[in-house]
């Protein structure tokens, strides 16, 4: 490894010697564009991901840019393994991803697998906190993820291949094609990516300690995305987009485990397309129709090689339809109405065919979601965003989900605001929590959440460096939270049980401008979540009021990005708070604690133009210090690693 | 321009510390003395997967708990559910279900000796004597055969039946009686096997009801196997559990006592020290005399909401322990009766108390 590490910096310096001679690129400086603030999103809770911080991650997956560059917690059970979000102290199923407008978190399980969305495929990534998840769908406790493509109507022609060599023999390909004119334009992206993801860690938990290397934890990837935009005439606008990924993997054991060789793997395979029509009627009034269809499927195999035994062959496929009709009616300057209706129907099913268990369910569900978001400006300082939704899932009413925030500018000219949102929202059960064999729930009541946030969103300029501050505080209750217990029946069931209250705060800073000859940006993300579950089961504790387990009380990071000419290096520091690994109380006596960690990775790139063509050589160093840590318990994550990337762009 | 460039290097190969402490801290440290008295361990499972199983020690005579003395004492988890363990000679031996090994210890200082590994989901260890033991599984269909001395797999006994649908026969406990050792086959079975320990192959087996999971022999040298019956949707039955007498020589059921529901769940069928009464858990504790000629309808220690998990009789004084697994996420409490049924003293210990051994 270090002879082949050896062989790319070489390579690396004498490629930056040579290039000294060539035309070197224009280096501009980023423009800020303050737009008058526009009524449609006022009020709201939200964080955009600066878009260099997506081209930063744009070969990894959507976990790692999360973990490292937003306020929200990713739980992940290792590299290339599961991960999922956990928002403000809510659990995975709390959080929604949206891609394009359409909800891809199982209808099944509830959760999105954040470990297999490629970033490369992204074009725009907001996080909407709390109850402003409402504007886009109900049941988002914690908050949604919104994921979102775009044309770039200025782009005739642009192509990009991207090579990717990594430690633990990963290899990444991404090449994409855009084309088109003022009335259409077509996006092409395909990855595939593949790892052995054999690393080398402590293992503290066997004895003696030793060196491990990590095994059975291969994968890889195949995913594709093609975009097609039409702009009929001004006033219309089709949008098609198709994504379609398939990822294998093994899943590795925890670092205790010395027995004989089980395999464990899973396969994911995922379509998704959708079509949407975008009219604007007339001054006044637009019209946004879509329709969407996703499936998924995935298959978990779990087997005994010694002994031909299979214990787990769970395949579960879903189709989902999603229908939507938006109308946006600007009444007047200061006033803007949006009733619209969502018609979703799922079906899925799920079968294990493992000997003794032979067992699943087929099952459907309809979804009908009627909303009407009212936005009005009273003066120049305050604006109201009022939205109410009614769902009725498979002929059950669901109660009112209503949202109301209020936005107050402090000073005329200043992009400063002071903001409020309250919100009350449901969470429907999953159809796991419904109908799974043994120990589903068909009695099972929706999740209630309340949520306040208040806050402030201010932009304004240090000397002559731009800076963005937003601080907010929230709360939030969430009653009759479903948990899966072990019965005396000798299976687990799915029941409303837990009242878990969280508060926090979360701040987002940016500063960034120019000095003396560098461009830097420096982003900072901190959140402080305390949660603490009161339910009324019975307790051997009298402590209840304990934080739960996996949420971290503090994490922060820290992104800087410094550009020097055709140079780039970036620097992400991440802190991690420690967190509690089983609902047990702080004095409890076997309470078993992960600690907390930092990380550190460094990035140092290269650009160089050679007329048209562009070449970007990239050196990146991930956890830097070589920590020892982990995000789940006994599950190993890897030390330093290195990745070696070369893009042509033309 | 080339600073940069051997500044790019310096900073490459500059950090190279490792941290080579663990990452987790576990517990509060007890001090832990030598401890050659009477004592109970509890082994407590912990969750599936989560690799949080611990053990824990009770001095009879000072009447104290101490917690996790596995990582204490040797600095490392126990592994993924424990499922049992026996005290033979100097050392007690563990077996660790979903970490695949049994680790021997000492039973006096709880310092690691060795670790047998490579099994595929060990349940139960049973000791001949100082040459020979043996190691159930649930998954393989083999008895593992290893020396308590020098900690080695010796060999393997087949217990494989191909026929089956169901992954046969697995084993669970395993009692020695004379030169035969029953074993029963709990998981989607119905059999007790017998094994002959001096040439380790099966001579026999024993058609019983659906899932025996606890074996016992009683003073008048009869062997009891409490069933559990199966469960809704079982592939291979359901029915109502029971409790079967056989007798040890001719392998002959004498007496079968039949649960009156299907959703009974009796478990941790044990004796007390003069194997004339048994016990066993039915959501309440019960007793029964072993020439009892029916179920006892009232129960012995009533649970009044506890989640009774697991228990065992102190042979010397008939002191009853059993485990509440409060709601199998929180740490468990042993309550300790008398053989009144007073209850003389409760403490903490770790998640999922499982299992019972004294030393």
């Amino acid at each position: 490894m270090i002879k082949n590490l050896l062989i790319i910096v070489i390579l690396f310096i004498c490629i930056n010697i040579f290039s000294s001679d060539i035309t070197d690129s224009l280096q501009l400086n980023e423009v800020v564009i303050t737009a008058s603030r526009s009524l449609q999103n006022s009020a709201l809770f939200k964080v955009t991901i600066d878009s260099f911080v997506i081209k930063q991650n744009k070969e990894n997956s959507l976990s790692d840019l999360l973990t490292n560059n937003s306020s929200v917690f990713i739980k992940s059970y290792g590299r290339g393994s599961l991960s999922t979000a956990s928002f403000r102290g809510t659990s995975a199923s709390h959080t929604q991803v949206l891609w394009n407008g359409i909800k891809i978190n199982s209808p099944m399980i509830g959760q999105t697998d954040f470990s297999i969305i490629p970033v490369f495929f992204i074009d725009q990534l907001q996080i909407l906190q709390g109850g402003s998840s409402i504007i886009e769908s109900s049941g988002a406790l914690g908050g949604t993820i919104v994921l979102e493509n775009q044309p770039e109507w200025n782009k005739k022609f642009e192509m990009t291949i991207n090579q990717e060599i990594a430690s633990f023999h990963t290899y990444g390909t991404f090449a994409g094609i855009t084309l088109g004119n003022e009335k259409w334009q077509t996006k092409t992206r395909c990855i595939y990516r593949s790892s052995l993801n054999d690393f080398k860690y402590y293992n503290t938990t066997v004895i003696p300690y030793r060196y491990d290397i990590q095994k059975d934890a291969d994968y890889y990837q195949y995913a594709l995305q093609q975009e097609l935009y039409r702009k009929i005439d001004t006033k219309n606008t089709i949008s098609f987009v198709l994504f379609g990924q398939y990822n294998d993997r093994n899943l590795p054991k925890i670092m205790s485990y010395e027995g004989g060789k089980i395999d464990e793997s899973q396969q994911d395979k995922n379509i998704r397309s959708t079509l949407t029509w975008n009219s604007f009627i007339n001054q006044k009034i637009n019209v946004q129709v879509q329709t969407a269809y996703a499936y998924d499927n995935l298959q978990y195999y779990r087997y005994f090689n010694q002994f031909n035994y299979i214990n787990n062959d769970s395949r579960s496929f879903s189709n989902s339809f999603f229908n939507n009709l938006e109308i946006n009616y600007s009444i007047s300057k200061n006033t803007i109405i949006k009733p619209g209706v969502d018609y979703n129907y799922y079906k899925a099913s799920i079968f294990d065919y493992a000997p003794v268990i032979q067992s699943g369910y087929n099952k459907e569900r309809n979804e009908i979601s009627f909303y009407t978001a009212l936005i009005h400006r009273f003066n120049s300082k305050i604006v109201a965003n009022v939205l109410v939704r009614q769902e009725i899932v498979d002929t059950k009413d669901i109660p009112i989900i209503p949202m109301l925030g209020i936005e107050y500018k402090f000073i005329q000219d200043k992009d400063f605001f002071l903001k409020i949102n309250v919100a009350r929202n449901y969470h429907y059960p999953t159809l796991n929590d419904l109908y799974w064999i043994p120990g589903g729930n068909p009695n099972l009541k929706p999740e209630k959440g309340y949520t306040a946030d208040i806050g402030i969103d201010f932009k304004y300029k240090v000397i002559t460096q731009n800076a963005v501050t937003k601080l907010s505080s929230f709360v939030s209750q969430i009653d009759d939270w479903i948990s899966w217990m072990p019965t005396e029946a000798r299976y687990w069931q799915a029941m409303n049980l837990k009242e878990v209250f969280s508060r926090g705060v979360e701040w987002y800073q940016k500063i960034d401008g120019k000095l003396l000859k560098l461009n830097y940006t420096v982003i900072f993300n901190y959140a402080f979540t305390l949660t603490s579950d009161n339910y009324s089961l019975k307790s051997a504790d009298e402590n209840r009021n304990h934080q739960l387990p996996y949420i971290p009380k503090n994490k922060y990071n820290l992104f800087t990005k410094l550009e020097w000419k055709h140079f780039y290096f970036s620097y992400n520091h991440i802190f991690v708070d420690k967190r509690y690994t089983s609902p047990t109380s702080e004095n409890n006596p076997v309470e078993i604690i992960l600690n907390h960690h930092y990380l550190n990775n460094i990035s140092i790139g290269r650009k160089i133009k050679v007329k048209k063509n562009e070449f970007d050589l990239q050196i990146k160093i991930d956890n830097l210090l070589n920590t020892d840590y982990q995000a789940i318990l006994f599950r190993a994550m890897p030390g330093r690693y290195y990745t070696f990337t070369l893009q042509y762009k033309i | 321009m080339k600073e940069i460039h051997l500044c790019i290097l310096f900073i490459l190969f500059f950090f190279s510390c490792k941290k080579e402490e663990p990452f987790y801290t576990i517990g509060k440290l007890d001090s832990i003395q030598s401890e050659k008295s009477r004592g109970l361990f509890v082994l407590n499972e912990g969750n599936f997967m989560f690799g949080n199983s611990s053990l824990s020690y009770y001095s009879i005579n000072n009447k104290e708990i101490i917690n996790d003395i596995f990582f204490n004492v040797n600095k490392s988890p126990l592994g993924d559910v424990a499922q049992s363990m026996i005290v033979y000679g100097d050392y007690a031996y563990i077996a660790i279900n979903n970490s695949g090994k049994v680790y021997v210890i000492n039973k006096d200082n709880f310092t690691y000796i060795a670790k047998i590994t490579g099994l595929t989901s060990p349940r139960y260890v049973s000791i001949l004597n100082e040459k020979k033991g043996y190691i159930s599984d649930l998954y393989s269909n083999e008895i593992s055969i290893f020396n308590p001395s020098t900690f080695e797999i010796t060999g393997k006994i087949d217990i494989g039946n191909k026929n089956s649908q169901f992954n046969q026969h697995t084993s669970e406990q395993m009692l020695f009686y004379g030169n035969k050792l029953f074993v029963n086959c709990w998981s989607f079975d119905n059999k007790i096997l017998v094994i002959d320990t001096q040439q380790d192959k099966i001579v026999d087996s024993i058609d019983v009801r659906i899932q025996p999971q606890n074996m016992v022999i009683d003073m008048n040298n009869k062997l009891w196997v409490l069933t559990d019956g199966g469960y809704q949707g079982n592939l291979f039955g359901y029915e109502e559990p029971a409790l079967i007498k056989i007798n040890t020589t001719t392998h002959q059921i004498e007496k079968t006592f039949v649960f009156n529901n299907k959703e009974d769940s009796p478990g941790d069928l044990c004796l007390n020290g003069s194997g004339d009464t048994l016990f066993f858990i039915n959501s309440n504790v019960y007793q029964m005399a072993v020439n009892s000629t029916q179920l006892p309808t009232n129960f012995f220690i009533p649970s009044l909401g506890k989640l009774f998990y697991a228990m065992i009789i102190d042979p010397v004084n008939s002191d009853l322990y059993v485990s509440d697994a409060v709601d199998y996420q929180k740490s468990g409490i042993i309550y300790r009766y008398n053989y009144k049924a007073e209850l003389l003293d409760s403490f903490q210990v770790g998640i999922n108390p499982g299992f019972f051994c004294f030393k």
